[in-house]
């Protein structure tokens, strides 16, 4: 948790929030008050929904960092191999 | 692995409990015919003769069936017992998800700290209500789809994530595909559209920074798309060419899209998101008051609360561990595309429930073919339901390995998720589960009798025989005819079409009801004046008599069985013959008209078939009443030639050959007792070698083919129903598909041994 992106930070965020609202829902839907569980319903997957897009961010990001990197390692070895030539 | 497939394998005995004490699946949507081979032969055909006046096959019957109902016809050449030889086409049916989810989940995650994550996701993907609502009418399409679908997300991961063996892999989705096809019914498809879809956009997405991997990506749509349609052109070819030809006008006979719409408010009334993500929201738990389960779970707190253990336990893991837990990058590309699945399953299982609902209404309104998912809980449940049951069972399991405790707490945790499964589905073993309505069942006991009646049909009514239905199918349940028994019967498919080859007539929805209707009004006035000359000229030689219908009030207040049966009985144009507990045939006593026969005495009407029904009654018998608005082209048949003499041969069901002996110059007319449709084509062969397509082609008698022979010394005549060669050039692709794929395997099988030897 501790060398997490603000982005990961984010999801777990939205994910707590997701896992609140999906209680409240179970808490009404038990007591047969399915108006306000049916909008809890609804709130907990917008959480969700952008839990998943930070996630999806994140690993977008991850796969770009990578992207770079490699990109960058096979210039060296391109060079190097210049200069022993 | 054992262990896990010996749990598994274990739930094949729950459809033991169904079938135990002599029950069968039967009736509703079944649509399993007890005659199995016939009913598998008939499927090869664009043409089915013994339903009604004759049907379009190819529309009511996809070629794809023909796979879905191969393992009972395979199985009936053996086993003589159909109660038999459908429990183990169910218990068949019954594991298969299960399987396919396995290989799926230990493909991937293969550990063993992963064992009751594959255990549990394979038994939830079995144990579920989304399956169990199609249990109740044994819907084989809706599980092979159900079941292609792990299989299909593998196959991508192997040829788009771990981008290894694409052709072998591609071929692998093809023969999926080619088995596991939905019976050809493409909105079953609307789930693994959508996957398939979303799967290419999420990679188009990741390799935007590896574009190099486009081209590759592209390689393997194409072969895909190669494979699938390769080995599937034998049911897709005839598809296209049947649905391209009928599809405006189902949906202008049907209403327009506007009962398109109201339907699909109907399905998703209740599929409001908190219901999805419950894995609730089925419409029938709502809609029908008298359903075996459906108020325990809406209303019982206990299950209330039970619901929500799944959702809870996703959120929870994703809480904890989000994807990052996973150090394999492709499982956490995987875990994230599952996770997009499940948010986008939402949107498109819900349909036209809010908040979504004016989008997937736009859709259907706007988008051209986007009708066919009307119903969109039906189309689109498993998106939810495959990544719900994924994801639970990956973050139970992660949650369990890490606060379960000791080892020996860990695995009773373990077991009691399991066992919860079974406990919370407990509908699956009950016999209720298939009791759609107090008096209804898809599992019933069918009596003794309906089969004897099935080869005494066989043996006392010829291959061209047809068999009039009596009392009429019952219109008073739900406005459209139902075959309904006091044994628990109910389905819009009539019993007898279930049991034998023959041709069986009814006034069902195949039509022409026109017809069929004064057929059972004669039946019903006790009029055998009338029953003889309706019956000549429509080719009926026998009635079936029926007296365990189950009828409705509104058909009850007119007239009992039992008067019903005894105008049957005092009838002069009949006479009993069989008689097999409630069920009796009757022979008409009178010669019939024959599939082909020739005419030159012709009488006119351009009414409509509905309308020209009643002028059969006093049509001569050696007349032919042709529909049309251009009565003087006729005018150089004369009555008073000597017809030609023909004979007929029926080569299959789309094909017909007579040969005629003695023709002359004058003109004729060809009548052709099958319903009126366009399809068929006469080929005229003249004695100088010329072929000539006879091109005026007209309704006859207010349902057959008829057509003017004008040309000169025609001495062979074909009949031909033409969408039949839609499904010999599929067939063609298809075989030479499989050969490509034998070849290949063939090559690269030699050149695995020769690499083995040379590393030896």
């Amino acid at each position: 948790m501790k060398n997490e992106s603000l982005v990961l930070k984010i999801s777990r965020v939205m994910f707590g929030c997701a896992l609140l609202a999906i209680v409240f829902a179970a808490l009404f839907s038990v007591l047969r008050k399915n108006g306000i569980a049916e909008h809890a319903g609804v709130v907990t997957y917008v959480f969700l929904v952008m839990g998943v897009v930070c996630m999806f961010i994140d690993e977008l990001t991850a796969k770009q960092m990578e992207h770079k990197v490699n990109s960058s390692t096979k210039k060296k070895k391109k060079n190097s191999r210049r200069q022993a030539v | 692995m054992i262990f896990e497939l010996v749990i598994i394998l274990s739930t094949i005995f729950i459809p033991l409990i169904w079938f135990f004490g002599g029950y069968q699946l039967f009736g509703h949507d079944i649509g399993y015919h007890l005659n199995v081979i016939s009913h598998e032969i008939s499927l090869l055909f664009s043409w089915n003769s013994h339903i009604n006046f004759g049907v379009d096959w190819g529309i009511q019957a996809p070629k794809s069936m023909l796979l879905m109902t191969f393992p009972e016809s395979f199985l009936s050449i053996f086993i003589q017992n159909q109660q038999i030889v459908q429990l183990l086409v169910t218990c068949f049916w019954f594991i298969l998800p299960a399987i396919t989810m396995w290989i799926f989940i230990r493909e991937i995650f293969y550990e063993d700290k992963y064992r009751f994550f594959r255990i549990y996701t394979s038994l939830f993907s079995i144990f579920n209500f989304f399956l169990l609502q199609g249990w109740q009418i044994f819907e084989k399409t809706k599980f092979s789809v159900y079941a292609a679908f792990p299989l299909m997300i593998l196959l991508l991961y192997r040829l788009f994530i771990q981008r290894k063996q694409i052709v072998r892999n591609s071929i692998l989705m093809g023969l999926l595909f080619f088995y596991l096809n939905g019976g050809g019914l493409l909105p079953l498809f609307g789930g693994i559209f959508i996957a398939f879809g979303t799967f290419i956009l999420f990679i188009i997405i990741f390799d935007f920074y590896a574009k190099e991997n486009y081209g590759k990506s592209i390689l393997v749509l194409f072969l895909v798309g190669l494979f699938v349609f390769g080995l599937n052109a034998y049911s897709i070819i005839p598809t296209i060419g049947e649905f391209l030809n009928t599809f405006s006008n189902i949906v202008t006979n049907i209403g327009g899209n506007q009962t398109f719409l109201e339907w699909e408010h109907d399905i998703s009334k209740n599929a409001s998101i908190l219901n999805l993500l419950r894995l609730e929201g089925i419409p029938d738990w709502y809609s029908n008051p008298s359903h075996p389960y459906a108020n325990q779970f809406i209303f019982k707190r206990s299950l209330v609360m039970m619901s929500f253990l799944p959702i809870l336990f996703i959120i929870i893991g994703a809480f904890v561990f989000g994807i990052k837990h996973e150090a394999m990058k492709s499982r956490r590309r995987l875990l994230l595309y599952i996770w997009i699945l499940f948010i986008i399953g939402v949107i498109f299982a819900g349909g036209s429930h809010p908040p979504f609902g004016n989008l997937y209404e736009f859709a259907l309104l706007h988008i051209p073919g986007f009708v066919i998912f009307r119903s969109s809980f039906y189309k689109f449940a498993q998106l939810v339901w495959f990544p719900v049951i994924f994801l639970s069972g990956y973050y139970l399991s992660l949650l369990i390995e890490k606060y379960g405790g000791r080892k020996i707490l860990k695995k009773m945790f373990a077991f009691f998720c399991i066992i919860g499964i079974g406990l919370y589905h407990y509908p699956f073993f009950s016999k209720t589960l298939f009791d759609f309505r107090s008096e209804f069942s898809t599992r019933l006991q069918i009596p003794q009798y309906v089969m004897k009646m099935a080869d005494k049909m066989k043996t006392n009514v010829t291959s061209d025989g047809r068999i009039l239905l009596y009392p009429p199918l019952d219109i008073g349940y739900i406005g459209t005819p139902l075959d309904t028994s006091t044994w628990g019967y109910y389905s819009l498919d009539a019993v007898p079409r279930m049991i034998t080859n023959r041709t069986i007539i009814a006034n069902d929805l195949y039509g022409p009801l026109n017809l069929v209707d004064v057929l059972q009004q004669s039946l019903h006035d006790g009029n055998s004046a009338s029953l003889l000359s309706y019956a000549s000229i429509s080719g009926i030689t026998h009635v079936l008599w029926r007296g365990d219908v189950k009828r409705s009030e509104a058909m009850d207040r007119d007239i009992s069985l039992i008067d019903m049966e005894n105008r049957l009985s005092t009838m002069s144009a009949l006479s009993k013959e069989v008689v097999e507990g409630p069920w009796s045939l009757y022979k008409i006593n009178a010669s019939v008209r024959p599939m082909i026969y020739l005419a030159n005495k012709v009488e006119y009407t351009n009414k409509s078939a509905s309308q020209s029904a009643y002028i059969l009654k006093n049509l001569q018998n050696d007349t032919v009443l042709l529909k049309t608005d251009n009565q003087h082209m006729f005018f150089e048949i004369q009555d008073t030639q000597t017809l030609p003499e023909l004979v007929f041969k029926e080569k299959n069901p789309t094909k017909y050959s007579i040969e005629i002996a003695n023709a002359s110059d004058k003109p004729f007319i060809l009548v052709f007792n099958q319903k009126f449709d366009l399809g068929w084509r006469a080929t005229a062969h003249q004695s100088n070698s010329d072929t000539v397509i006879l091109q005026k082609h007209y309704e006859a008698n207010s349902y057959a083919n008829a057509w003017i022979v004008d040309q000169a010394s025609v001495t062979k005549i074909e009949l031909e129903y033409m969408p039949q060669r839609y499904f010999y050039y599929g067939l063609a692709v298809t075989g030479i598909t499989i050969i490509g794929i034998v070849i290949y395997m063939l090559k690269t099988r030699k050149r695995i041994i020769i690499k083995m030897r040379k590393q030896k």
